[in-house]
């Protein structure tokens, strides 16, 4: 019987500093690990802790992974300490990723916020790997400062790419700063979308999931175009230690990603 | 297929016992001062094990997952375990099995340690015959006696027990030790149906002077509270998030993992875990859906009574009565859910 409580070590390959808080480390697992955009994995750090986070690498490359972790406490603070040829453990990946299924001849509403463009990257990757199934991606994302922004280069570049449109704001700026100043919810007016032919994606910080939903509705998204990343504490993964409850699902099984429409009724989800 | 029943006297049940005790650890109930909890049968005090009677302090996932264990490989490097025989189980811990195995044997991934376990571990139960106070799983449709999930079941008539064959595994355990068994008859079995639903009407009685609510009108009502006001303040205010609750309780399943390092020797450990802990929700940077004490103590009942009828067709809750005993916050299931039922 297989023990799905232990992890497959893999090799810090390179790490590349992307905020002052936020790391990107690219992973070498010892045997070869696929994953969907949007499924989650355990990282641990042997001996030390372990913690879930999602894949922010492109899901077609099976021989390497990356992660883009933010230092919040004690086992990211930890993995931020760690160096090239450093080993981690890896278990999964875990859940359900994104529905790119129900995306098809739809237009793409992705609404990011700090660290939430993790996975969103990877969502990115993935689309773009088959965009003719997708009409257009829209990406708005909001850091708290010009410092913070993630993967500058990427989001350069697609912003630059005819096929993507990209608009960002940060809840400060600084003198350098020409974009948008304000909550992501700011970006979020005078959509050109054909709501009926467009879904939208949120992942980032939990009252920030909650503001833009509010503000998606509003806007006339149905809650079952509403597709949401949950961050609930997590331990096993897999269904059975009992932590990631939400309602009558787990996040890590049923989710991460669930649609609105299905946890609506749940009480407390926003807490 | 029909049902199979001996007789055993009382005699012969302890060298029943002891023969199983040559080949398997053979843990039985036994009394400790005014309560009955599991030791590891010894045929040198062989007169105070009770099989009968109500159910052990511990709950039965006890003896199925341990409140810490290591994970790092498995079959569990170096420690391993005796095939083992429980005695004098309850219904109460039989009907939690639904739940643990539902967790860690019938949902993929499956617990590879949970299902070792299980498997090396053989059923004797025993049906109830002493009425506590604590007791409620009639209120829950649960009966005082098991009819499915055992080896083999006891039920004690003056000083036999009648014995039912559960399954394959118990009805081996008959036939190696055929001498000391004679076949039941039919006033045995009827004396035995006239006892089982005399006690479970002493159980029904209690249950009715209490108050408890029934299974229907549990059914919903904690979703519901949610709407009441202070209604889960009221009962947390006595609450020391001690934990008690959740280690007793023969469903609570929670655990967690963690990552330990001595002498430079890594090591994983899953150990049970508490949903009353302030730390059990918590997520980054100290964030905290549950920081409310109340709301932790909603989550165990929700848990227990929304979650698992919706996903599973039953209660996360066998009416065993475990928890009422351990808190010291003399916080009583019965009370809050009657509370709830109520809506004040
Ligand atoms: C599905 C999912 C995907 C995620 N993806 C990313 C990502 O790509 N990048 C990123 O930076 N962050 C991600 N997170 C958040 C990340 O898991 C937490 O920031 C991290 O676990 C915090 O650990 P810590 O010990 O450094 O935090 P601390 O604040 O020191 O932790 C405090 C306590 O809470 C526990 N804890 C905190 N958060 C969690 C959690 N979510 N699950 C279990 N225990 C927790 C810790 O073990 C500790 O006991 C994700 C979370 C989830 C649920
Ligand atoms: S709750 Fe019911 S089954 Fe459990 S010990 Fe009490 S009477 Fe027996
Ligand atoms: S046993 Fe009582 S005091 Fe302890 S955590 Fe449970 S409800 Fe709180
Ligand atoms: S993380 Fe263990 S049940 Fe979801």
């Amino acid at each position: 019987m297989e023990n799905p409580y232990k992890f497959i070590e893999a090799e810090i390959i390179d790490v590349k500093d992307e905020t002052p808080t936020i790391k990107t480390f690219v992973l070498k697992p010892k045997e070869r690990i696929s994953f969907k955009t949007g499924e989650f994995m355990e990282v641990a750090i042997p001996g030390f802790g372990e913690g879930p986070f999602t894949p922010s690498s492109n899901p077609k490359d099976d021989t390497k992974l990356e992660f883009t972790i933010m230092d919040v406490g004690r086992v990211t603070g930890a993995l931020h300490r760690m160096k090239t040829g450093g080993v981690v453990g890896l278990r999964g990946p875990y859940g359900k990723g994104y529905p790119l299924g129900e995306f098809k001849g739809k237009e793409i509403l992705i609404v990011g916020g700090g660290v939430g463009l993790a996975p969103i990257r990877s969502l990115i990757y993935a689309l773009f790997n088959q965009l003719d199934n997708y009409k257009k991606i829209y990406l708005k994302y909001g850091a708290k400062t010009p410092p913070d922004i993630m993967y500058k280069d990427e989001v350069d570049r697609w912003s630059k790419d005819g096929r993507s449109d990209v608009k960002l704001t940060v809840d400060a700026g600084d003198a350098k700063w020409k974009g948008n100043v304000g909550l992501v919810t700011t970006i979020l007016e005078d959509l050109k979308i054909d709501l009926n032919k467009s879904v939208s994606v949120v992942c980032g910080p939990p009252i920030m999931m909650k503001f833009v939903t509010f503000k998606l509705l509003e806007i006339g998204y149905k809650p079952e175009d509403i597709y949401l990343s949950m961050e609930k504490n997590m331990s096993c993964g897999i269904g059975k230690c009992g932590h990631c409850r939400i309602g009558n699902s787990y996040a890590c099984k049923d989710g991460p990603v669930f649609s609105y429409k299905t946890i609506k009724d749940y009480p407390n989800i926003w807490d | 297929m029909a049902r199979e029943y001996y007789v055993i006297n009382s005699e012969n049940f302890r060298t029943f016992l002891l023969n199983l005790s040559k080949e398997r650890d053979v843990y039985a109930p036994a009394k400790k001062n005014d309560f009955i909890s599991y030791e590891k049968f010894d045929p040198e005090y062989e007169e105070k094990y009770i099989p009968d009677q109500i159910r052990a302090s511990e709950p039965i996932k006890s003896f199925l997952t341990h409140s810490r264990e290591k994970v790092d490989t498995f079959p569990p490097a170096g420690r391993g375990h005796n095939k083992q025989i429980l005695v004098g189980v309850k219904n109460c811990d039989i009907t939690s099995l639904a739940i643990q195995d539902f967790v860690f044997k019938d949902n993929d991934p499956k617990d590879p340690f949970y299902i070792k376990m299980r498997e090396d571990t053989t059923i004797i139960s025993c049906d109830c015959n002493l009425l506590r106070e604590t007791c409620f799983c009639v209120a829950l449709d649960i009966t005082p006696y098991p009819e499915k999930g055992f080896d083999l079941n006891l039920s004690k008539e003056a000083d036999d027990f009648i014995v039912e064959v559960g399954s394959e595994k118990g009805r081996n355990l008959i036939a190696e030790n055929r001498d000391l068994f004679s076949k039941a008859d039919e006033t045995q079995i009827k004396n035995r149906s006239a006892k089982r639903e005399s006690f479970k009407n002493s159980l029904k009685s209690q249950a009715q002077e209490k108050e408890t609510p029934d299974k229907k009108s549990i059914t919903g009502s904690i979703k519901k509270s949610y709407a009441v006001g202070d209604i889960w303040n009221h009962f947390a205010s006595t609450c020391i998030e001690c934990g008690g609750c959740n280690h007793c309780c023969p469903a609570c399943h929670c655990f967690g993992l963690s990552d330990q390092k001595k002498d430079n020797i890594k090591a994983r450990y899953k150990s049970w875990d508490a949903c009353l802990y302030n730390s059990y929700a918590r997520v980054a940077g100290g964030a905290n859906p549950r920081r409310h004490l109340y709301e932790r103590l909603r989550n165990r009942f929700d848990k227990k009574f929304e979650f698992f009828p919706d996903v599973l067709g039953i209660f996360g809750c066998t009416g065993c009565g475990r928890c009422i005993e351990a808190c010291p916050g003399k916080i009583d299931i019965r009370e809050v859910l009657k509370k709830i039922v109520q809506g004040k």
